[in-house]
């Protein structure tokens, strides 16, 4: 029999007065294992902390989703939503499963076509395109999304110089009755910037207008807002084909759909408030199919979705470096990782399980992470059986965001692991090291030596 | 008017050479001559059928019956008949001319009458317009005096010696006394006979012009009169009976009837052959025996009696198996045979109504035809579709409520165009688990796409549906959502094919037109196929570039070049609305079909030399939907392959065995990616097997472009010709 474990006394209020409706029982259950994967030994093997991605969350998820729109419209596509998380590993991942790339910089561009991606499966969006990016795309045959005049003017005149014809396509904002209102990117509906951008390109007569594009705003809470949008690109895509007898071959939806993950100040949890796939479906295919296309003219369906696809599949690994006290009486625990990799922190309350068994006793304490800084706050407000140092921990759904945002401040970012289909983890990125840094830098050979 | 004079001229002259060649079931031009050269071996014969076959032809066309029998000599072959048989026995004179010219007309109206009435049961006249013919004259020729016993045939000698002098009569004789055994001897007088020449030379002249139209119908021919002439031997008969007028050539008739051109030939209708001449000898001595009461000659009787029993047996099982009749005749026992070999894959496709998957996206068979649990009894031959995720499960968390379920609310589409002739639309959806046995069906949409072709689609949700009783509807136009009303206790589509419009109909075992199910490793193409339960299916996605590509139109030009070669191909439509691909340099056809779905060749006429043969090969089928790695297969048929005297001996063996097997597969290997495509490649194959090896194999590799085919090019024996496509 094992030994029995320790667990150090805890104090807590005894209230009294009307029951909790909701019980008195905190719930937690330890997550032992990911994938059949036991958090010790990934831990053991690779180090705290550390990124963990399942391979079956992304399968699951994408088939969901993919289930979700090819059930409810004829022709669908998704694009991996590379700023999301591009690490190479997880971008093939998605690029096996079918999905095209969706990028926003050069260097994510390269990333995709690095990655084997063709350049005509590459939709390259972003207000910062510069001029040799753009030639590069326009020579892949990639699908350039026009984010503001100026983009328009360059790529004309690039036209003109290189004599290619590029397929573009033109981001459109619009009111889609959500506040705040996207309206930094693209052309706006409403008061006609996107005509304008339209007749520019159609009558320059020297790119090929093949779609819409619309990003209305990240973690929508609402699948409503989708309706609307993609009801007024159908619009716009009925009304050039009436005007200019131009057929707009896809409507891309762009992305923004949520995850689970539970907003600051948010009072239900994301599971119970987040929109599934199949609510924006219903909203995104019902607009488009009931906005008067003929049936075999019916655009391509592209969906950047990059958040709901993968948050899920991703948790973080850590282990607690020690307990303490605060002046306020509240307890505090402090973990080895932070802010610096867990950038989703800042918004998220994310949802936190011990790794191993404990009683039933929690308390409520705040977790910070391990980095000299005051704002290095992991939780707030975390209630967790009492965990001692060597603890371990998995933070859930942290797949978006956090590997391409995170920071090498204070300490060096840890290493990723993904567990394939049949439960074997691999390294897919290895922890940096100090050689890493070292390597970008230079030293100025009269600052070389000193002594101290 | 000088095109309408054309096609008089045509209609006739093909109509008096068919009503010939018809007697040995043929439509083929130069045996039809043979035979009529033949018949001319007694010039008053000659004569005398070519009169009536002119007659009969005439009255049909000025009465107004169908120009196809006319041209296929149909209503005219009995006459012609008839006519040779007057000849034979009467002498010409004006009496003789009057009666041939009546009973031409009245073997005419015969042959009309009873065609009406056989064609009710699927069956052949045969020629039973003759025997009634014939008969009435030689039951009248004993009442008028006018009518001459003739005595040619009688002194034949003495005929020849007029006509060849002694050469002739030298020849004639070494003819008649050849060293051969009796039974071939009487197998070629027999061949004669039916032509009322009973001689020799006749029969051998005959044999080489039945075995120039159809080896099978030689060997069945062989089959049929050794097996009744030993079966007389071995019973002992009366061999008289054979040397009389040579009545075995029923034996002959009735192999080639039953052995090759109404029952497709195979080794099941060998045996029928075999087992069918003893039958034959039986009657012949019967009915022999009987006519010689009235004094008639039985003639052909055995054989129309028998070949009519047999097929209208044939017709009367309910599950037909082993001998396959003839539904749509090609007047060859080759082309019967090697058009049923891949009949399932290709031609089949014509007779059906396509429809197509009423749905979009990927869905699961729960329950198929002969269902486990309701699809029983006059409702088996229905499908029930659900969508499964990775685990098998319909439904997400815990599916306990109806939006849980994958299906639920999803969009259903017209599986074809038609009309809305029923709608249910107020049934309300169950609760998970919960039936609605009242209202079984629940709310239902019926769709009439032809007559006794309806559709059905039921579960559906309450006041989802989106068109009314008599509105034209098009193929994929969304009806409704995907519910769970009436007896169905989580949502499903219920999909069933009908003859009637009523909602509750019994169901209809029809076959769906084209789908794509999901296999392990990626894709497989279903052409008219009934889905299983288990199998995730979805509709052919269309490629563009695919349906640009092969989407010929009548007008287009295709000009081929490459090899120090250039072609002209261009695109018509016959008559019969069948389009082909014509070459102005070799002037080979090559007859395709393009359904929207699929592109196949049916038929190609010409030198086997030329590219479009080539072209033809390597594009024998195609799906128009691009899914990458998918594999295509087909078989030709041997007349496809090969031609000449190698395509001769192979069809002695093909009724047996499929000695060469000749395979096409069609590799979809490689599309540019992107939101338009600008290309695709794809690889192609034929293989021809013969006993065990590899004997020709042929690669070939079609590139299209935006503008249509781009690129053709061929490969064999490792050496590659490369020709560059231009379509306009």
């Amino acid at each position: 029999m094992e030994k029995q474990r320790y667990e150090r006394p805890i104090i807590r209020r005894l209230n009294t007065g009307v029951m909790n409706k909701f019980g008195t029982k905190t719930e937690y259950e330890p997550v032992t294992h990911i994938d059949d994967c036991a958090v010790k030994d990934l831990i053991a093997d690779y180090g705290s902390p550390l990124f963990v991605i399942s391979q079956k969350t992304i399968h699951e998820t994408y088939q969901a989703a993919n289930r979700a729109f090819n059930t409810r419209y004829p022709k669908v596509q998704f694009a991996w939503s590379y700023k999301t998380n591009y690490i190479n590993a997880v971008c093939n991942v998605y690029h096996k499963l079918g999905s095209w790339a969706e990028v926003v910089s050069g260097f994510e561009y390269l990333k995709a076509l690095k990655n084997g991606v063709p350049g005509s499966k590459i939709i390259f969006n972003g207000p910062d395109k510069t001029v040799e990016e753009l030639k590069l795309a326009m020579e892949n045959k990639s699908l350039i999304h026009i984010d503001h005049l100026d983009e328009l003017y360059t790529l004309t005149e690039l036209c003109e110089e290189t004599g290619i014809r590029p397929k573009v396509a033109i981001r459109v904002n619009m009111d889609t009755g959500i506040y705040p209102m996207w309206d930094r990117f693209g052309f706006n509906y409403e008061n006609g910037q996107a005509w304008d951008a339209i007749n520019k390109i159609v009558l320059s007569d020297r790119m090929d207008l093949v779609g819409l594009h619309a990003h209305i705003g990240t973690f929508m809470l609402t699948a409503n807002a989708y309706g609307v949008a993609a009801k007024k690109l159908s619009e716009l895509a009925l009304s050039i084909k009436n005007k200019y007898d131009k057929k707009i071959q896809y409507i891309d939806m762009g992305g923004g759909f949520a995850s689970t993950n539970t907003l600051k100040g948010s009072f239900l949890s994301g599971t119970d408030t987040s929109p599934s796939f199949d609510d924006y479906a219903e909203a995104i295919s019902t607009a488009i199919m009931n906005a008067g296309f003929v049936e075999d003219e019916l655009p391509l369906l592209i969906l950047e979705t990059g958040r709901a696809m993968i948050d899920e599949a991703g948790s973080l690994l850590g282990s607690v470096i020690s307990n303490k006290r605060l002046s306020d009486g509240r307890k505090a625990t402090i973990m080895d990782f932070g802010v610096n990799i867990l950038f989703t922190s800042f918004w998220y309350d994310h949802k936190i399980s011990p790794a191993q068994e404990f009683s039933h006793h929690t308390e409520d304490s705040v977790m910070y992470g391990p980095l000299c800084m005051n704002i290095d706050v992991v939780r707030e407000n975390v209630t967790l059986p009492p965990l001692k140092r060597g603890d371990q921990v998995v933070v859930h759904t942290v797949g978006a965001y956090n590997m391409t945002q995170w920071m090498q401040f204070i300490a060096l970012r840890p290493a990723v692991v993904m567990i394939d289909l049949e439960g074997k983890p691999h390294l897919i990125r290895k922890r940096e090291t100090l050689d890493n840094i070292d390597q970008q830098e230079q030293m100025p050979a009269y600052l070389k030596e000193f002594k101290l | 008017m000088k095109a309408q004079g054309k096609y008089l001229f045509r209609l006739f002259w093909e109509g008096l050479l068919h009503s010939y060649s018809q007697i040995f079931f043929s439509l083929d031009k130069v045996f039809a001559v043979v035979l009529l050269l033949c018949s001319f071996i007694d010039p008053f014969v000659g004569i005398s059928a070519i009169v009536a076959g002119i007659i009969a032809i005439v009255i049909a066309f000025f009465l107004g019956f169908d120009h196809k029998n006319i041209r296929e000599g149909m209503y005219s072959f009995n006459s012609v008949m008839v006519g040779m048989v007057m000849a034979v026995y009467y002498d010409m004179n004006m009496p003789f001319m009057l009666l041939l010219v009546l009973m031409s007309v009245f073997t005419l109206f015969f042959t009309l009458a009873i065609n009406a009435q056989l064609k009710v049961y699927g069956l052949p006249i045969m020629s039973i317009p003759f025997l009634f013919g014939v008969w009435t004259v030689h039951l009248v020729g004993r009442e008028f005096a006018g009518l001459h016993l003739t005595e040619r045939g009688i002194y034949t000698i003495n005929e020849l010696w007029s006509y060849g002098g002694e050469r002739l009569v030298n020849f004639y004789d070494m003819m008649e006394n050849l060293p051969i055994p009796d039974i071939i001897d009487v197998y070629l007088r027999s061949l004669g006979a039916i032509f009322f020449q009973f001689n020799i030379l006749a029969g051998l002249v005959i044999m080489v012009g039945l075995i120039r139209f159809s080896r099978i119908a030689f060997l069945l021919s062989l089959v049929g009169f050794f097996s009744g002439y030993l079966f007389f031997g071995f019973m002992q008969g009366q061999f008289s009976h054979l040397h009389y007028s040579y009545i075995g050539f029923n034996f002959i008739l009735s192999a080639i009837a039953l052995g090759g051109f109404f029952i497709i030939p195979s080794r099941g209708s060998f045996v029928l052959v075999a087992l069918a001449s003893p039958i034959i000898a039986i009657l012949i001595a019967a009915i022999g025996n009987l006519f010689t009461v009235v004094q008639l000659p039985i003639y052909s009787l055995p054989y129309n009696v028998l070949v009519l029993i047999t097929l209208y047996v044939l017709k009367l099982r309910l599950a037909p198996k082993g001998l396959t009749p003839i539904v749509e005749q090609s007047y060859s026992p080759e082309v019967n045979l090697y058009r049923f070999l891949n009949q399932k894959e290709r031609y089949a496709n014509d007779t059906y109504f396509h429809i197509y998957l009423p749905f979009y996206g990927e869905w699961t068979i729960s329950q198929g035809h002969d269902g486990e649990v309701t699809h029983k009894g006059d409702w088996k031959e229905a499908f029930d579709f659900v969508i499964q995720d990775e685990e098998n499960h319909t439904y997400k968390s815990t599916g306990s409520r109806l939006e849980d379920f994958y299906g639920f609310g999803r969009p259903l589409t017209a599986p074809q165009m038609g009309w809305v002739v029923s709608v249910e639309n107020d049934v309300d959806d169950n609760q998970i688990g919960e039936v609605n046995l009242h209202q079984n069906w629940g709310n239902t949409v019926v769709v009439k796409h032809g007559e006794g072709i309806y559709t059905k689609l039921s579960h559906l949700k309450k006041g989802s549906v989106k068109v009314a009783v008599g509105d034209y509807i098009k193929k994929g136009q969304v009806l409704a959502s995907l519910g769970n009303s009436g007896r169905s206790p989580e949502p499903h589509i219920h999909f069933q094919m009908q003859a009637t419009p009523y909602i509750g109909s019994k169901t209809l075992n029809y076959p769906l037109a084209y789908y794509m199910e999901k296999t392990a490793d990626g894709q497989k193409f279903h052409a008219f196929d009934y889905p299983q339960e288990g199998q995730t299916i979805s509709n052919v996605q269309v490629n563009p570039l695919l349906k640009k590509a092969l989407g010929l139109i009548p007008g287009m030009h295709l000009y081929l070049q490459g090899d120090g070669e250039r072609v002209e191909w261009e695109v018509f439509t016959d008559a019969y609305n069948y389009t082909y691909i014509y070459c102005h340099q070799t002037e080979a056809v090559a007859y395709f079909v393009n359904n929207e779905t699929l592109f196949y060749f049916t038929k190609f006429i010409g030198n086997h030399n030329s590219l479009l043969f080539q072209f033809y090969t390597g594009l024998y089928k195609v799906m128009l939907g691009f899914y990458q790695n998918l594999k295509i297969t087909d078989c030709f048929p041997v007349d496809a392959i090969y031609s000449g005297f190698l395509k001769g001996m192979l069809d002695m063996v093909s009724p047996f065995y499929p000695v060469v097997k000749a395979d096409y597969e069609l590799s979809y290997s490689e599309m540019d990616g992107g939101i338009e495509p600008e290309w695709v490649k794809l690889n192609s194959e034929l293989k021809v097997k013969a006993l065990g090896s590899t004997r020709l194999q042929k690669n070939f590799r079609i590139e299209i472009s935006k503008d249509g085919f781009s690129k053709f090019a061929i490969s064999r024996n490792g050496k590659e010709k490369v020709y560059t496509c231009e379509v306009r």
